[in-house]
């Protein structure tokens, strides 16, 4: 399949794309292209510009800073996986970018481009609510630096197809991720996640990330969980959350917890690999062993 | 629609070229190089039967641009025997019956390379764990697993008959980031 013809060009500098997304506003910008490729090879987008990422260095590296780890936009998912600094410092992102795709394509996909393209079944998506992360944007009108509580967009009217390239997020036209950081907490955090993968094409069914932290009594004092697969974008479990803050960690409260996931407020999709009935089943059901998994070591 | 001039080094050997900006890598090398171990199964992402190095890393060529490629050395399973004598890996796919039809056989040794170079020692998991971007429709994976763990160092549930001659052939490799 061969896609539409398009003018492609690769910027060498985080100042020159500037340049061109000045001149040209409505270039689409081209990552891994694991999204971009097979969507523009069949022909559900024609884009007419091409601007490759692939040569800023600015986009690249992944680096710890005192309080915050950055991961560059370009850093693909499987420099995550293999990285021994995250492997040390979060190793929940390791762990979680050996279960996203398949190796061959986690060389090609990077996290920039995971984020901008936030798929309603993608990974990084959830991982990324779940750690707090804030994305870093510039655009030909400086640079802003978003939540991403407030990054995605979930839309009223869910896209189908697992590979439709929309606007799901906050990013602008003329705007670049150019990386993302994440808050290193302090204190005893634990994380997981869990995924119900789809075995082809190996996005998520249901997908259910938690960091939460327990103080000396092994009281829940801060949690994050954040759900992938159910909504048309990655969404927090508000509710959950509420009831495990301030308690003392049990196997009931884990029910409970679980349990409320499944009321948070949200449309749950549907498509042939799994109805809305179904995902709404079996988020409580991925949540009681995401959070299971994550404190088991907490309990004993 | 742009054309461009690239310059890629694929199994050591420097090539220019022109392509216009939406020709994908698989047919670059298949079409303009010649390079037919590079095969078209899915081209949708799916089955690894177009997967080759990029820089020293197995990607699906048919989801890469050629222009996307200009710069970077490239491998595919032509430069991967010296001077005629099988690379450990391809001799083990050989010697454990790996291959039926053989379409799926580039790919899967191009994708394993980079598994060993990981991993030089992979285990039994990690291999079906790898194998999840290669598609194989004749063999059901058991001798492509065997034929892989038999190149790692000491591996386990290896044939005795293969045990041993490739022992240490994944070492000399370097291994990326991990
Ligand atoms: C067969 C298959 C299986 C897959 N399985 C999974 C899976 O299991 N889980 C999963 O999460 N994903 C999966 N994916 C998706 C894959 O990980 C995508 O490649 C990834 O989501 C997009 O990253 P990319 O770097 O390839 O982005 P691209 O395809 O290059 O770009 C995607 C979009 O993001 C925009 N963009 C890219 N970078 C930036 C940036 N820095 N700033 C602003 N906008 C940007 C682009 O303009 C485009 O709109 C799968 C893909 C395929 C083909
Ligand atoms: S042809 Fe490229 S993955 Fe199938
Ligand atoms: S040997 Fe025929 S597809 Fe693998």
């Amino acid at each position: 399949m061969i896609s539409c013809e398009f003018e492609y060009c690769k910027p060498d500098s985080l100042p020159a794309l500037m340049q061109i997304l000045t001149m040209y506003p409505e270039a689409t910008l081209l990552a891994g292209g694991h999204a971009l490729l097979p969507a523009m090879k069949s022909r559900e987008i024609r884009p007419e510009r091409l601007v490759d990422l692939a040569a800023i260095p600015e986009l690249r590296g992944i680096r710890r800073g005192s309080d915050a780890i950055q991961i560059g936009a370009m850093v693909t998912t499987a420099e995550v996986e293999h990285s021994s600094l995250l492997k040390e410092a979060l190793p929940l992102l390791p762990d979680a970018a050996k279960v996203i795709s398949d190796p061959l394509i986690r060389n090609r996909a990077t996290i920039g481009g995971s984020l901008a393209q936030a798929e309603p079944s993608g990974d990084w998506p959830a991982i990324a609510l779940a750690v707090g992360a804030i994305i870093h944007l510039t655009g030909v009108n400086g640079e802003r630096a978003v939540p991403i509580d407030d990054f995605f967009q979930i839309e009223t009217t869910p896209a189908g197809n697992g590979l439709a390239v929309g606007r799901r997020t906050v990013v602008a036209r003329s705007e670049v991720i150019t990386h993302v950081s994440i808050p290193l907490v302090q204190g005893e955090v634990r994380r997981s996640y869990l995924k119900r993968m789809h075995p082809a094409s190996g996005f998520a069914l249901i997908g259910v990330a938690v960091a939460l932290r327990l103080d000396q009594d092994r009281r829940c004092d801060w949690c994050r969980i954040a759900i992938t697969g159910a909504a048309s974008a990655a969404f927090r479990a508000l509710k959950a959350e509420r009831c495990l803050v301030g308690t003392a960690i049990s196997g009931e409260i884990i029910r409970e917890a679980s349990m409320l996931a499944g009321e948070e407020n949200v449309e749950f999709i549907g498509d042939p690999f799994g109805s809305s009935a179904y995902r709404r089943q079996m988020l409580p059901v991925y949540l009681r062993r995401a959070l299971s998994t994550a404190i088991e070591s907490a309990l004993v | 629609m742009s054309e461009h001039a690239i310059t890629v080094v694929v199994n050591g050997v420097r090539h220019q070229g022109r392509v216009p900006s939406r020709k994908l890598l698989v047919h670059y090398l298949r079409d303009d190089l010649r390079l037919t171990s590079v095969h078209v199964g899915c081209d949708s992402t799916q089955c690894g039967a177009c997967t080759v190095h990029v820089d020293g890393h197995a990607v699906k060529s048919c989801t890469v641009l050629a222009v996307q490629a200009d710069g970077s050395t490239l491998g595919t399973v032509e430069g991967v025997a010296t001077d005629g004598v099988l690379h450990p890996l391809q001799q083990a796919f050989q010697d454990c019956h790996a291959l039926q039809c053989g379409f799926c056989t580039p790919g899967m040794i191009m994708s394993s390379l980079d598994l060993l170079e990981r991993y030089p020692d992979p285990s039994d998991a990690q291999v079906r764990a790898w194998l999840k971007g290669n598609f194989c429709r004749c063999t059901g994976y058991q001798h492509i697993i065997e034929a892989i763990r038999s190149v790692g160092h000491g591996s386990g549930s290896v044939p005795n008959e293969h045990a041993g001659t490739r022992e240490g052939s994944a070492q000399a490799r370097v291994c990326h980031g991990c």
